[in-house]
């Protein structure tokens, strides 16, 4: 049980990250970090 | 309501834009920072009442399209109709200024001055008439400073005065520009003289600008030509010194210590309920894996701290002005030095930057070489390795960025001499910030930002990568859990290890190396991610807690290589080609395919055979004898260098048939 519990939070986390990143790609901040700029120059199209 | 903010490079408009809308933009006290345009809303402590939008636009002398940056400025004030521009001058230089003031005003669009950094201009007891300059400009003036963030709201409220009203221009020139370049540069210097005579006119400074001053002498030593690198060597080995080897990982020891402490406590709270599997997934993939790179987020803020204290003083733009005549004698511009100091925090702006170079070749080997410079990513592969291989040594820190800006000057020496040179001469004109003591408050606000982008990546992309390689690791292709001493078994393994057999030569040969070489594409942090991962270290910051973890200190007995192969490993990671992202920017930028398959295998050659020679000479040295793989690995550069001299032989005879046409 213990098991499906963690396995569940852990698929939660890993659709979460994904909308996240797909979100950011649609957005045009495609590539995660930039640390120098805040994030915010990051449109890699 | 739609306000642009245009004006000349390090006139402040970023410090504006910043101070209206509450955005942290990175802002450099140097010219050339922005290069696209930066869209928010005034911030509610500002609120009149009204929903504007302000743009920030890049920096430009002129309205004429010399630079792409100098083009979004001018398409979107031409194209777009803002109902107000707040034209941002710097008002202890307005002879430089008011050039590009005359152009705005042209424009039919009503203009508002903000006359910035009124400080200094008490400070070089200048006296400015502003009725004066207010009437014979045709538009109103507001002193402010963004800085200090004073006069925003008197500028917002003028601004919503004139918003539907005319703009008359206050330069009407003699010859009609739009007809050829001869013309157009006929009614420019028709405009300079009469900028120059309104400054004569509304201007009177009580001090002799030709005279030394302070920040003179300042430069006479730090931008000597001789004096200047060795100063900048010292200042970065410092910056390192601080960051990766005193206070930086004397922080990061207590963050790991947090990080262990929770590791004991999930480890704790499973206990023997959950599976190995799925505990081996939560400590060591998720918690292992981002740990390891999260330990290292006080080395990186205490850096970028350090690197921003640098950039506000000016005295960054006096490294551009330095190194200038070495980039011009490689065939590079001078301008690329700015892509360069920007990549060292990340290679994308870096990579996007190069748009400031007018010259298309100058301008394409900077996109492509831009990313030598060793950005934030790499900066917890600089620390794993100097840490655990080398106690702590700034000097490999310094080394890598060194050795950066040398490769940087090998390729571009390299792809001039493939593509010609073909560039006409350039001249590097680059206005001087003054110097001015450093905003700790803008550091720190550069520094939180940086750290919670990295963390954001850290939890994100990593954490994603983490989970997969552990996944990958434990399972074998037929989906069986792999075996305690069978983990050659494994899918991570099968499909590194190809890779790994080339890697041989280069003393890394083992499949876990690989695997995080190939990770690390996808973020260069991801590099220590999967280390962590594949050899279940959690800490590699703490080497008292790796011993109880590992059950020794020496990391090489863990990894199973020298400190050379770990040297030859990192500067591998370091100078083979950046991750997709950049490479992404890479293939914008250069808008050619051959180009950027150039780009990628030049510098899979390039962190290879670097690789390569440190490993071999290096084992030389310190055991008597090569390395193993030599034979493979000289057949390797043999054909990387091989192929760089058959395409300079190539053009050296395709020029030579043309000459004898």
């Amino acid at each position: 049980m213990v098991d499906y519990i963690i396995g569940g939070v852990l698929i939660v986390i890993v659709v979460l990250i994904v909308r996240k990143l797909i979100l950011d790609k649609k957005r045009g901040i495609s590539c995660g970090s930039c640390p120098s700029t805040g994030g915010n120059h990051c449109d890699c199209e | 309501m739609r306000i642009a903010l245009a004006g000349n490079p390090n006139s402040g408009k970023t410090t504006l834009f910043n101070a209206l809308t509450g955005s942290i933009e990175h802002v450099g006290n140097w010219p050339g920072v922005t290069v696209a345009r930066k869209e928010g809303f005034v911030k509610k402590q500002l609120s009149i009442h009204q929903n504007i939008r302000i743009v920030d636009l890049p920096g430009t002398y002129s309205m004429s399209p010399f630079t792409n940056e100098e083009r979004i400025t001018k398409d979107y004030v031409q194209q777009e109709h803002p109902d107000v521009i707040i034209n941002i001058i710097d008002a202890s230089n307005l002879s430089r200024s008011l050039f590009f003031t005359t152009q705005l005003l042209s424009l039919g669009v009503p203009v508002v001055i903000a006359l910035n950094k009124w400080d200094l201009v008490t400070k070089k007891a200048i006296n400015i008439d502003m009725t004066h300059l207010s009437k014979d400009l045709g538009c109103p003036i507001v002193e402010v400073s963004a800085l200090r963030q004073d006069g925003l709201k008197k500028l917002l409220e003028t601004c919503v005065d004139r918003k539907g009203s005319t703009q008359e221009p206050a330069f009407i020139g003699h010859t009609d520009a739009t007809l050829n370049k001869e013309a157009w540069l006929e009614e420019e210097k028709e405009r300079s003289v009469f900028v120059s005579n309104l400054v004569k006119h509304v201007e009177k400074r009580s001090i002799d600008s030709h005279k030394l001053n302070q920040h003179d002498a300042i430069d006479r030593i730090v931008a000597h030509p001789y004096f200047g690198i060795p100063i900048f060597i010292v200042i970065l080995y410092g910056v390192f010194s601080i960051s990766q080897a005193t206070l930086g990982p004397f922080l990061a020891d207590y963050l790991v210590g947090w990080i262990d402490l929770f590791y004991a406590f999930v480890a704790n709270l499973m206990g023997t309920q959950v599976s190995p599997f799925l505990q081996a997934l939560v400590l060591d993939g998720v918690i292992g894996g981002v740990g390891a790179i999260v330990g290292f987020l006080p080395l990186i803020m205490v850096l970028f701290f350090m690197l921003a204290l640098l950039e506000d003083s000016g005295y960054m733009a006096r490294v551009a002005l330095i190194m200038d005549p070495y980039l011009k004698k490689v065939g590079l511009s001078g301008r690329s030095i700015i892509p360069m100091v920007i990549s060292t925090g990340c290679a994308i702006p870096g990579i996007m930057s190069t748009r400031t170079i007018r010259d298309d070749r100058q301008r394409k080997t900077t996109a492509m070489l831009t990313s030598f410079m060793p950005c934030g990513a790499k900066l917890p592969v600089i620390a794993l390795f100097a840490g655990v291989f080398f106690q702590d040594a700034a000097w490999v820190g310094t080394l890598m960025y060194f050795m950066g800006i040398l490769i940087i000057f090998f390729g571009a020496i390299v792809i001039r001499k493939i593509n010609g040179d073909t560039s006409k001469a350039s001249y590097f004109i680059m206005e001087l910030p003054e110097y001015r003591f450093p905003s700790f408050k803008r550091a720190f606000i550069a520094m939180i930002s940086q750290g919670k982008q990295f963390v954001i990546k850290a939890v994100t992309i990593i954490l994603l990568s983490n989970i997969l390689v552990q996944i990958m690791q434990t399972f074998s292709w037929n989906l069986q859990l792999v075996e305690e001493g069978a983990e050659a078994t494994s899918i991570l393994a099968s499909i590194a290890t190809p890779l790994a057999f080339i890697l041989v030569p280069l003393g890394f040969g083992l499949w876990q190396l690989a695997a995080a070489a190939i990770t690390g594409f996808i973020a260069k942090e991801n590099v220590v991610g999967t280390l962590a991962v594949v050899f279940g270290i959690t800490n590699f910051i703490d080497l008292e807690a790796l011993e109880v973890v590992a059950g020794t200190t020496e990391i090489s007995s863990i990894m199973g290589i020298t400190t050379v192969a770990a040297l030859a490993y990192l500067v591998f990671n370091l100078f083979t080609p950046p991750c997709f992202a950049a490479i992404g920017a890479m293939n914008a930028e250069l808008e050619s395919k051959k180009w950027l398959y150039g780009a990628i295998g030049f510098q899979l050659g390039m962190g290879y055979t670097l690789a390569y020679f440190i490993y071999q000479i290096g084992t030389l040295i310190t055991t008597g004898q090569f390395g193993s793989g030599l034979i493979l690995g000289f057949l390797i550069v043999l054909v990387y260098i091989g192929s760089i001299v058959y395409l300079i032989k190539r053009n050296d005879q395709s020029r030579m048939t043309l000459q004898g046409a």
